[in-house]
């Protein structure tokens, strides 16, 4: 440039300026908001790797120690609801009914496995409705980004304790079949089932129950599917011990029957008491039935002791986390 | 400088640097689905570790049932029963591993490191190490299982189901007495015929043994306590106890494993049951070899069976009559022998 032209920038120069600043500005711009897109990004992808991690810490570890739902004071342990038998997670991913309600007592516990600065909701949806929703941590997400980890479960409600199930399949085969006390003193009456004949029969098993379930426990009957009075034959059972035999027996019903008042009066207060439950069905092989006696805690409501609630169930775990 | 190009020049070069730095942080952006697809590898891996575990326990009790089928078929004891029941679930689990290489291309191992009794003398405890593979992710485990050899856990509803080919029989009759002849399986009972009478040869009392019987297939006693097989009128749980062919926990008793080497006795914690005479036999007898098969069994080199005193137990059709000492007879709840 030279001075005696008059020139300081030439117009090539002011356009190529022009155009550098705008260039520039839209880039400066547009880093500005990838910067911000990448900060929010890493920000959500760590909030959902912690909700992920701690979803699968609950569902796949059983705590420790593993048996932490029997403690009552719960310093140095780490929640987790896998339901573990003989040190195996043994049907897969199946959560413990008894962690699940531990947790609910002690909803801070779920604070050792999440940072300081969040908060978590915790329901189970079964996926029968007409289970009834466990509502394992009630608290609402505050306004804001809530971060929503769904996963399929299984949930055992061991709640309920078999002490007896009667098969008829395994009478079919020679051996397994129990030779029932009642076979000595009616020993045409009381023959197990013949199916080949179509003959109606009677299928028995021993069990035994230690004293302190009978005094804590409530004890019903249940069979699978639900006998009603609307069946041609009407099954019946007989529940007494090997020393007091009888032969009252009794008609199935569509509701679970509650045997408490039975087993007192049979009970002779030992240890561990006998009983053999003895249950008449038809010798038409589709009619036939299994026979449960469960036990569940005193005081839980007949609603509750259902069939559906023996075994692993299906259900959703839906865990809302935020930040607080 | 203008002439030269050297402004404009320099400016279009600030012009290009902006953009690199956008390309850069555009293909930093999308390069993620590394770490998915290690998340995706990693479950995989572990459901399939989950899958091979939960075959354990279902392989050991197949392979129970064929060694003892197989030594009740030729009478003959195992040399060491652990270690070839250890390596025929070490071969079937191998098996089964090559299935997951082939359908999934997971490279799975289980090793079998050891099988021995458990505590309950109705278990089987077995050691394994689980080693699962896929690129670069490795998975390993040290699983401990006891594995039951009854064929019902009725408390479970998801137990294994009952039917013949899974229940589990006794191998050390046939051990002791296929030798002699004459035995047969009837309505899951073990005949003797005149086998037992033999392999007792020069015992007192030995010939009530003729056609005994004893149960063949392992089941466990539900009259526990034990002590309320005696508690009853004129011991008819007892009676009971005989006619299902039900076994009991015994500090004496050999465990499964240790029968299958032909030891009536083991330092483990095992189980024993009652071996019948027949009703055929001699009533003037009162005394004759103790009725548990571990005393009957017993090697007859360092102890004789011992004897025991009638014990006569019925229902209102019929009764039987064993022979037990008073050590038994304290166990079962029966009078001792006065």
């Amino acid at each position: 440039m030279r001075d005696n032209n008059g020139q300081i920038f030439t117009i090539d120069a002011l356009l190529a300026l022009l155009l550098i600043t705008i260039l520039i500005g839209v880039s400066a711009n547009t880093m500005g908001i990838v910067g911000d897109k990448i900060l929010e990004y890493s920000s959500e992808q760590s909030i959902q790797r912690i909700a992920g991690d701690t979803a699968d810490v609950l569902i796949k570890t059983p705590g420790e120690p593993e048996n932490w739902e029997n403690y009552k004071y719960f310093t140095n342990i780490i929640p987790g609801l896998a339901d573990i038998e003989n040190g195996t997670n043994k049907f897969g991913n199946v959560l413990s009914m008894r962690k699940i309600s531990s947790l609910k007592k002690n909803p801070e516990l779920i604070k050792l496995l999440l940072p300081k600065n969040m908060d978590c909701n915790l329901m189970i949806y079964p996926t029968n409705t007409s289970l009834p929703v466990i509502d394992v941590i009630s608290k609402t997400p505050l306004k804001g980004d809530v971060t929503v980890v769904n996963r399929t479960v299984l949930y055992d409600y061991k709640l309920i304790d078999i002490y007896s199930n009667i098969k008829p399949d395994n009478i079919r085969i020679k051996g397994s079949e129990y030779v029932c006390t009642h076979s000595y003193i009616n020993p045409s009456s009381h023959k197990p089932p013949d199916f080949k004949s179509r003959k109606s029969g009677w299928v028995c098993a021993a069990f035994n129950i230690d004293l302190e379930d009978i005094k804590s426990k409530d004890f019903y009957i249940l069979t699978d599917p639900v006998r009603g009075d609307n069946t041609d034959f009407h099954a019946s059972w007989i529940l007494d011990t090997p020393n007091r035999m009888t032969n009252n027996s009794q008609n199935f019903t569509s509701n679970p029957i509650l045997i408490n008042s039975i087993i007192s009066e049979l009970s002779e207060n030992k240890n561990r008491e006998i009983f053999v439950l003895h249950v008449s069905i038809s010798g038409d092989i589709k009619q036939c039935f299994n026979t449960y006696i469960v036990g569940v805690p005193m005081g839980t409501s007949v609603q509750d002791v259902r069939l559906d609630n023996i075994g692993p169930q299906p259900a959703f775990l839906i865990m809302k986390l935020w930040i607080k | 400088m203008e002439n030269k190009g050297y402004v404009i020049g320099g400016l279009a070069f600030l012009l290009v640097l902006p953009s690199i730095l956008l390309l850069m942080v555009l293909v930093d952006m999308v390069n993620l689905d590394e770490s998915v697809d290690t998340i995706i590898k990693s479950d995989n891996s572990f459901y399939i570790s989950g899958d091979v575990e939960r075959n354990i326990p279902i392989i050991t009790r197949q392979v129970l049932k064929e060694t003892v089928d197989n030594t009740i078929s030729n009478g003959m004891p195992l040399t060491n029963s652990r270690i070839l029941i250890k390596n025929a679930i070490g071969h079937k689990m191998d098996d089964l591993c090559a299935n997951y290489q082939n359908n999934s291309g997971v490279n799975v191992r289980c090793i079998i490191n050891s099988v021995d009794s458990a505590l309950d003398p109705f278990e089987v405890e077995l050691n394994s190490t689980i080693v699962v593979m896929k690129d670069n992710i490795t998975y390993n485990r040290i699983v401990n299982q006891n594995i039951s050899i009854l064929c019902t856990d009725h408390r479970n509803k998801f137990s294994i189901n009952s039917n013949d080919s899974n229940e589990i029989s006794d191998p050390l009759p046939f051990i002791k007495c296929k030798k002699f002849g004459g035995m047969i399986i009837k309505n899951a009972r073990i005949s003797y015929g005149s086998s037992l009478k033999k392999y007792l040869n020069g015992v007192n009392g030995s010939e009530i043994y003729e056609n005994a019987s004893s149960p063949y297939y392992i089941k466990k006693c539900p009259y526990d306590p034990y002590t309320s097989h005696g508690n009853s009128t004129k011991f008819k749980t007892l009676k009971n106890c005989i006619d299902n062919g039900y076994y009991h926990e015994s500090n004496d008793g050999a465990c499964l494993l240790c029968r299958l080497e032909g030891r009536a006795t083991c330092n483990h914690y095992g189980f024993e049951t009652f071996i019948i005479p027949s009703n055929e036999g001699n009533k003037q007898i009162i005394i004759a070899p103790c009725s548990i098969d571990h005393v009957i069994f017993s090697n007859k080199n360092f102890n004789k069976p011992y004897p025991g005193e009638s014990v006569q137990s019925s229902n209102d059709n019929t009764s039987c009559e064993i022979f037990l000492d008073n050590g038994h007879r304290a166990k079962y709840g029966v009078p001792d022998i006065k």
